[in-house]
């Protein structure tokens, strides 16, 4: 039984569940979904690790179920998660068709995470970007055409995966198993098109406008289930492609780790904010991926999972912050601290534990990267991350501080049980994996070969310095933060260049084919008239007598053009003809 | 390969011609008449079915009626290519049938006999395409489908339509004429006409002896055969025939007309000249490119059309260049994605047609920027629309990612350029599709967006999203029965097409003929 | 051979016979004329089909009922009687259609008839002074036939073309003079014997060729020699127009044929390049400038006229290329299209005397009307066009061929562009007709007796026939056409 229900892939639970939400309404799909959540969980956790099953897609040998360290933890996030996502949707009213899409998208990301090759992933990868782009599309409003713009970077992402992988599979030459992990893509060519296609999923700084955009502005708990799949199946991904490491990926994700946090210190909107935190959270991971030992690789993994946590956090706390201010700017909304403690509280722990307090666990995985870092010494690295880490704080105090203290205060108006249940077990989960590590780092990848202890007495120091700095930092740099708003981003070039771009090819191409339509069009009917009615042309060289004759012969013989004539022309005619042949016939020796 | 006499193949043809005499004489009893083609497509796809094991097994059901003119036969073939086109013209002409009834009906359209009876022509004509085993009995039928489909393209009568219609016949005969100049010079410098897998030996020497005649006979068979593949730039007649009604426009785009023009051309390429002498005249790299271009150009030019069957027509333009391209890279992948496009292309495209057509019969909605909405008032219908399009946008687990993927693969393996072509044309798929999905399910017409990247601000959004959309119509009571089933089995199509390739047989088929023709097959 | 030389006679003499009785029987009943004319060309039809039985057996022969220097000499194989046979099935079908429809009168049916046996004499006859005789009855008969037309000017047009086919008569007379002064003969085949010996490359011999064939040629109706066809098309009735354009260039041009291989052989266009070269790019002058000015007329009658000079063109360039394929697709072609052109010119009169339509906006929604006929006309146009399986298309494609084996590849390129051009004056009046909205005068279709409709359908019927069944006829032609080309 058990052993029957391990081949069946996860996915499955999450796509049943979505039916159960389209069929069967809001409370059932709710109720649904957080069995599918707590199935996957038991079934992530008690899954032995290997392959299981294969299915022959396309002549290629697709395995749908692959469990190992890493595939595991992303999929223990994805289903536990889930659940308490699933939750906070129909919690802040998601109906059933948000659910149903939410659903879906959950199940393709758990498919892409545990099928064993790269045709499985990008599957997977695929129906989660429809998916998620029909969850903002329900949003309606303004959601549609920024829902639109992620379709097409999404459509355009896939796309240059797909390239990657049929480039991978052309140097291997294309048999059934050329898809599946081995040690990652072939390099050259592949390997740039595979990353290109992870990068724009992972909101690498260039190609990340999307992430900013399109998490601010559909339904609240919307927002909070896009946080948690889309990006970290990204990290997942690259450590498949590039599984030994790859220093410009780890450069890459120092880079995104710093500007992420700098432009969140610059929004007001609060959603704006934790979406480009989540750009520089994704830096660490994969700064840790990109290093290439099985610390860095445990690190990313680690984080990766916390990250899931306190990140899904954050995003329930600001919907709730724009649920009560009726908007996401921070500047605008109401101050609801004291009255609903239990949301500060829950702030609190997730705020700590994005910014690496000791004692959460945000701290322990951030450090094992860092750690992984120095071990492979590449100190200018570490010292980006860092310089990540003290912008994540400072921008979590701004946030605190316009969400809870700033403007006036509110109408009394609590969390609700459900939106409780949803939110505290996660700050508790976010506490205790800081505190009992332990059997967490159990799970990581490659166990036996690194050791790490988080609270180590320079870590802490290193730490308190931080954290100094970054409130020091906020209390000064707060007249300027309240001035900036949103700053300048890539697409402030992206959209126009873009969109000129097209409507000059379009207008230019449909400019050519109209001309040249025209053209032939006009040169056809000179010809054909030219051709078939010789009689107007003849009647022009002729002399205004002869033309008029021309023109009584021409109406006496009804029906004839041109060539009809007197017999007396015919017998010139015939003449002619016979001195030609004749010439013809004679002269031609 | 071995031939096996049987009567199936012309039997599937025949059931057509004897539909058209009990339409004509039935055309006093409006159920008769109606129900006379369902009834015929359905026969005809169960002998076509009824043939699929014999040619998995590799044998070839063959119907030799004698000598048609000195040294070629009259001669009907099954073999793997022709019953991938076969089981597309004749599985989707039973879902044409269904669905015209209702749309006849739906729209009170008169000459519904002679409309009737040309329909069946063009299908009948279709299957006998597919079925031809050389060159002058494929012209043969090839000329058959025109003559059916010029009365479809000008059935309106208004002085547009019949306009139309008069530069559809001389486009496509002018192609015909083409190609019967091309088989004349291969008969000539072959002695035979007849389809080889790998291409006609006799031809492969005539190309060293005289590759300038041989060069001028493929170019005008490729180019006859371009002309009702819609090849840029012979492809101005397609968006122009879209006044023809709406049934007729799906089975000039899906079922027969064009696809009868690519399927030519798989023929040429692989089964008259075949790989080698189509590499060694050189021809292969152009027309490649002219087939990326057509892709390019299509799509570009899709993103304009305001009007919903226009942008439809850009977009099976471009989809067939699809088709060409996987033939014209000759690499085993490339050529089973490219003739497994044909059927894959040919179901969504039919289900959108089908789409628009049911938005005519029951809204006045023919352009896209009246769309907003309307999936709420229709929206099965638009949803079918969606799958469809999801389809042409090669999402994996629709039809149409199984064919795209291979081409990929196969353009991987040719050059680089390929996946780049794709990236691009992927993204205006998404493009120029979207907005009507958007549009229909989550905007309002005050709202609508029907060109975005070329009007208005990257993805609309500068106006402000008011107006209600109208509130959801009752599922399933949006439309006529007939139109929802044959909707329904299409969509249906796409689906299982896209979960399991191989379910159907198509796929198969196509690995098939790549490995007669080529030797080797995709994996 | 011994039943053949009667049969021959019979055939040759048997209209002649009937047009005397027409002529004796003058007491104003019209059915009379009709019933007799009938007899008599159905006899002649069963004996035809006899003759051409015995022929495919027997192969070619020559047949001489008198043995003197100049005197008769008939030279039959399947080709000659392949053109007589359709001269008399064409009339076969114009009499269904003149039975209610008219001319009825005696003179009428006297030149039918006589116009009969002069195209048996100038296909069977062997012998260059015999053609030229019933070159010179044809001409008459056809003057007279012309001028059996209530249309005004009729008149003037039958004198036209008397003074113009004159004309081209004396041409061809000349070069037959200049021939028997050459050759001491006009026999074929002495005179064929003989003119070998004077050596092909001689000016006079050349001369003598030039004459005939241009006399020939102008009543072949070729480009620039023409017009006398198109006017006397326009201008005259229905069932006449069907035989000037179906039979009338038929002889002249098998007579140039015969003539041209018979008598002065293959060997002669070998010594003389430049003039073959020159008839077969005159012949496709012809095919694509017919096809032109057909394009540009709005009067059916006209359409049909210039498609025929195209169409001869065609069939002359296949003779003229030499060789087996070619010529048999010539054959096939002159048949085919004297039948199509000639039920063509049959549904032009049906239209015209129930509709009274002749011009191409006339003809506008006549389809709901008289659907048989409209579809007979759509038949009938997709032959002409030449899309396969028709006829029209059979003759195209062997002509293609076998040009293209010789090396005459513009000829395939005309062929191609020239259909094209004929869907272009084609395809506009299936458009009238069938989406075109009515409005004009119906007489009903009383007007329109059922014999016509069956001759009509039967043309239909034939070209798609003989469309199929191009091999076995070739099977029966190949022993004629190898003798010709011997």
């Amino acid at each position: 039984m058990i052993e029957t229900l391990q081949a069946v892939p996860p996915a499955v639970a999450f796509v049943l569940a979505a039916l159960a939400a389209i069929f069967g309404g809001r409370v059932a799909g709710t109720v649904a979904g957080v069995l599918a959540g707590g199935y996957v969980t038991w079934w992530t956790l008690s899954v032995p690790a290997g392959r299981h099953g294969s299915v022959t897609f396309l002549e290629f040998a697709v395995i749908p179920v692959a469990v190992d360290p890493a595939s595991r933890v992303t999929g223990l996030a994805f289903g536990a998660f889930g659940v308490v996502a699933i939750g906070y949707l129909s919690a802040t009213g998601g109906d059933r068709v948000h659910l149903a899409a939410a659903l879906a998208y959950a199940g393709a990301a758990l498919w892409s995470v545990f099928a064993g090759d790269w045709l499985g992933l990008f599957v997977g990868w695929e129906l989660m970007a429809l998916a998620s782009t029909v969850l903002v599309w329900l949003h309606g409003g303004d959601a549609v055409r920024i829902g639109f713009r992620y379709a097409l970077v999404h459509a355009i992402g896939g796309t240059v995966l797909a390239a990657g992988l049929a480039l991978h599979a052309a140097t291997l030459g294309i048999d059934p198993t050329v898809f599946q992990y081995g040690d990652g893509v072939a390099a050259g060519l592949p390997a740039i098109a595979v990353g290109l296609g992870i990068a724009i999923n992972a909101a690498v700084f260039g190609v990340h406008v999307w992430l900013p955009d399109t998490y601010a502005s559909p339904h609240v708990g919307a927002s909070v289930v896009l946080s948690a799949y889309t990006t970290k199946l990204a990290v997942y991904a690259a450590y498949r492609a590039f599984p030994d490491g790859n220093l410009v990926l780890a450069y890459v994700g120092g880079a995104m780790a710093v500007i992420g946090a700098s432009y969140a210190l610059a929004q007001k909107d609060a959603r704006r904010l934790l979406a480009y935190h989540i750009q520089a959270q994704v830096g660490y991971m994969l700064a840790g991926i990109g290093v290439g030992s099985s610390l860095g690789l445990a690190g990313a993994i680690a984080h990766l999972f916390n990250n899931v946590l306190f990140k899904g956090l954050l995003f329930m706390v600001a919907g709730l912050v724009v649920l009560r201010g009726g908007t996401g700017r921070l500047d605008e909304a109401t101050a609801i601290g004291r009255r609903t403690p239990v949301l500060a509280a829950v702030f609190l722990v997730a705020a700590a534990s994005i910014s690496g307090v000791p004692g959460t666990n945000g701290f322990v995985s951030k450090g094992l990267v860092l750690d992984a870092v120095i071990e492979a010494g590449h100190e200018p690295l570490r010292w980006l991350l860092l310089a990540g880490a003290v912008g994540t704080l400072v921008s979590f105090c701004k946030f605190g501080y316009y969400a809870f203290r700033y403007g006036p205060e509110p109408v009394h108006q609590p969390t609700t049980a459900p939106q409780r249940l949803a939110m505290v077990p996660i700050a508790v989960a976010c506490i205790a994996l800081g505190l009992v590590y332990g059997p967490f780092f159990d799970l990581l990848p490659a166990g036996a070969e690194w050791t790490a202890t988080p609270y180590s007495r320079g870590k802490l120091i290193e730490t308190a310095l931080l954290l100094t700095t970054g409130i020091v930092g906020f209390w000064l740099a707060r007249p300027v933060l309240s001035r900036m708003d949103g700053g300048v981003d890539v697409d402030a070039v992206r959209d126009p260049l873009v969109f000129e771009t097209t409507k000059a090819v379009v207008s230019l191409v449909d400019a050519t084919f109209r001309t040249a339509a025209r053209v032939e069009q006009e040169v056809r009917r000179r010809l054909i008239g030219a051709l078939t009615n010789p009689a107007d042309r003849v009647r022009k060289w002729l002399s205004p007598g002869l033309a008029r004759q021309y023109r009584t012969r021409r109406a006496e013989v009804a029906s004839t053009v041109g060539f009809t004539a007197s017999v007396r022309l015919r017998a010139i005619v015939l003449v002619g003809c016979l001195l030609v042949a004749l010439g013809l016939g004679v002269v031609a020796r | 390969m071995s031939e096996v006499h049987s009567l199936r193949p012309l039997a599937a043809i025949l059931i057509a011609f004897v539909a058209i005499g009990v339409v004509v004489a039935g055309r006093r009893w409006p159920t008769v008449r109606d129900g006379t083609p369902i009834a015929a497509g359905a026969l005809s796809f169960l002998l076509v079915c009824s043939m699929v094991p014999d040619v998995r097994s590799g044998r070839v059901p063959t119907t030799n009626l004698g000598t048609l003119v000195a040294g070629v036969d009259l001669q009907f073939q099954a073999d793997p290519l022709g019953m991938i086109f076969a089981l597309v013209a004749s599985g989707l002409w039973v879902v044409t049938a269904i669905y015209s009834v209702g749309y006849t009906r739906g729209t009170g359209m008169d000459h519904r006999t002679r409309y009737t009876a040309a329909l069946c022509l063009s299908i009948g004509s279709g299957i006998g395409v597919a079925f031809a085993s050389n060159l002058l009995v494929l012209v043969v039928f090839y000329e058959l489908t025109t003559v059916g489909t010029y009365p479809l393209v000008a059935h309106e009568g208004s002085d547009q339509a019949r306009r139309v219609g008069y530069e559809y016949a001389i486009y496509v005969i002018a192609g015909g004429t083409l190609v019967v100049g091309g088989a004349a010079i291969v008969s000539v410098l072959a002695g035979t006409i007849a389809f080889e897998p790998g291409g006609i030996e006799p031809l492969a020497s005539a190309a060293i002896d005289h590759p300038g005649w041989t060069a001028v006979a493929a170019v005008s068979l490729l180019a006859g055969f371009a002309v009702k593949g819609a090849v840029m730039p012979l492809h101005a007649w397609l968006p122009k025939a879209m006044v023809a009604p709406t049934t007729v426009s799906g089975v000039l785009h899906a079922v027969v007309v064009v696809k009868s023009g690519v399927f030519g051309i798989a023929r040429t390429v692989l089964e008259v000249f075949g790989p080698e002498t189509t590499a060694e005249l050189g021809l292969a790299l152009p027309l490649a490119v002219v087939a990326g271009a057509t892709i390019l150009f299509a799509s570009v030019l899709a993103l304009k059309q305001d009007d919903l069957k226009r942008r439809l027509a850009y977009s099976t333009v471009a989809n067939l260049s699809y088709v060409v391209l996987g033939i014209a890279l000759l690499v085993p992948a490339a050529v089973v994605g490219g003739l497994v496009h044909i059927a894959a292309h040919a179901v969504a495209k039919l289900a959108l047609f089908f789409c628009v057509g049911a938005l005519a019969v029951e809204t006045d909605v023919k352009r896209v920027s009246e769309i907003g909405g309307v999936g709420r008032r229709m929206p099965l219908t638009m949803g079918a629309f969606a799958v469809a399009a999801c389809s042409l946008a090669g999402i994996p687990l629709f039809a149409g990612f199984a064919s795209k993927w291979y081409l990929l693969l196969g353009g991987a393996d040719v050059s680089a350029l390929v996946p780049a072509l794709f990236v691009v044309s992927g993204a205006l798929n998404v493009a120029y599709f979207w907005p009507i999905v958007y549009g229909a399910f989550f905007e309002s017409s005050a709202t609508a967006d029907p060109k975005p990247l070329v009007t208005g601000p990257l993805g609309g959004g500068d106006g402000d999203p008011v107006g209600t959309p109208p509130t959801w119509h009752p599922i399933g009571t949006e439309t006529r029965p007939t139109i929802l089933v044959s909707l329904v089995v299409l969509v249906g199509l796409v689906i299982a097409l896209g979960v399991r390739p191989d379910l159907l047989v198509v796929f198969d088929l196509a690995v098939q003929t790549a490995e007669n023709a080529i030797g080797g097959s995709g994996a | 051979m011994s039943v053949v030389g009667p049969l021959t006679a019979g055939v040759v003499a048997l209209p002649a016979i009937g047009a005397l009785a027409v002529f004796l029987a003058e007491d104003g009943r019209e059915q009379r004329y009709w019933r007799i004319t009938a007899l008599t060309l159905s006899v002649t039809t069963l004996l035809t089909i006899a003759l051409a039985a015995l022929l495919v057996l027997d192969g070619p022969i020559v047949y001489r009922p008198l043995a003197v220097p100049i005197g008769i000499a008939f030279s039959l194989d399947v080709l000659s009687v392949t053109v007589g046979l359709l001269d008399v099935m064409l009339k076969l079908g114009i009499l269904c259609y003149t039975r209610t429809a008219g001319p009825h009168s005696g003179r009428f049916h006297v030149s039918f008839l006589l116009f009969t046996t002069a195209v048996f004499g100038v296909v069977f006859s062997g012998d260059l002074v015999a053609t030229g005789g019933f070159l010179l009855v044809l001409i008459v008969a056809t003057g007279r036939l012309v001028a059996e037309s209530d249309k005004t000017g009729a008149r003037d047009v039958a004198r036209g073309y008397r003074r113009t086919a004159t004309l081209g008569a004396t041409a061809y007379v000349v070069g037959v003079a200049l021939a028997a002064w050459l050759g001491g003969s006009t026999d074929h085949e002495r005179l064929a014997t003989a003119l070998a010996a004077t050596g092909h490359a001689e000016p006079a011999v050349i001369t003598a060729f030039v004459f005939i064939s241009i006399g020939l040629a102008l009543l072949a109706a070729l480009i620039p020699l023409h017009g006398w066809l198109v006017e006397t098309h326009a201008r005259t009735t229905d069932p006449v127009s069907a035989l000037v354009s179906g039979v009338l260039p038929a002889a002249p041009v098998y007579a140039l044929v015969r003539i041209l291989y018979d008598v002065f052989t293959i060997d002669f266009l070998a010594a003389n390049p430049p003039i073959a070269t020159g008839m077969l790019y005159g012949a496709l002058v012809s095919l694509l400038l017919g096809n032109l000015l057909a394009y540009g007329q709005r009067d059916i009658k006209g359409v049909l006229a210039y498609s025929t000079v195209s169409q001869f063109g065609l069939v002359f360039a296949g003779l003229l290329v030499a060789n087996e394929t070619a010529i048999f697709g010539s054959v096939i072609q002159l048949f085919g299209h004297g039948i199509v052109k000639g039920a063509f010119c049959l549904v032009a009169g049906i239209i015209a005397i129930r509709f009274d339509a002749r011009t191409m906006d006339e003809y506008n929604g006549l389809a709901n009307r008289a659907p048989v006929v409209a579809a007979v006309f759509a038949g009938l146009g997709i032959a002409l066009i030449g899309l396969p399986p028709t006829v029209g298309f059979v003759g195209k494609w062997y002509i293609a061929v076998g040009a293209f084996t010789e090396g005459f590849w513009l000829v395939t390129v005309f062929i191609l562009a020239s259909t094209v051009l004929t869907i272009g004056y084609v395809v506009p009046f299936l458009d009238r007709l069938y989406f075109g909205s009515f409005d004009g005068t119906d007489r009903g279709q009383a007007v329109v007796t059922t014999l016509m409709i069956v001759a009509i359908v039967t043309a239909v019927v034939i070209s798609l026939v003989v469309g199929l069944a191009s091999v076995f006829l070739e099977s029966l032609f190949r022993d004629a056409i190898e003798q010709l080309l011997a």
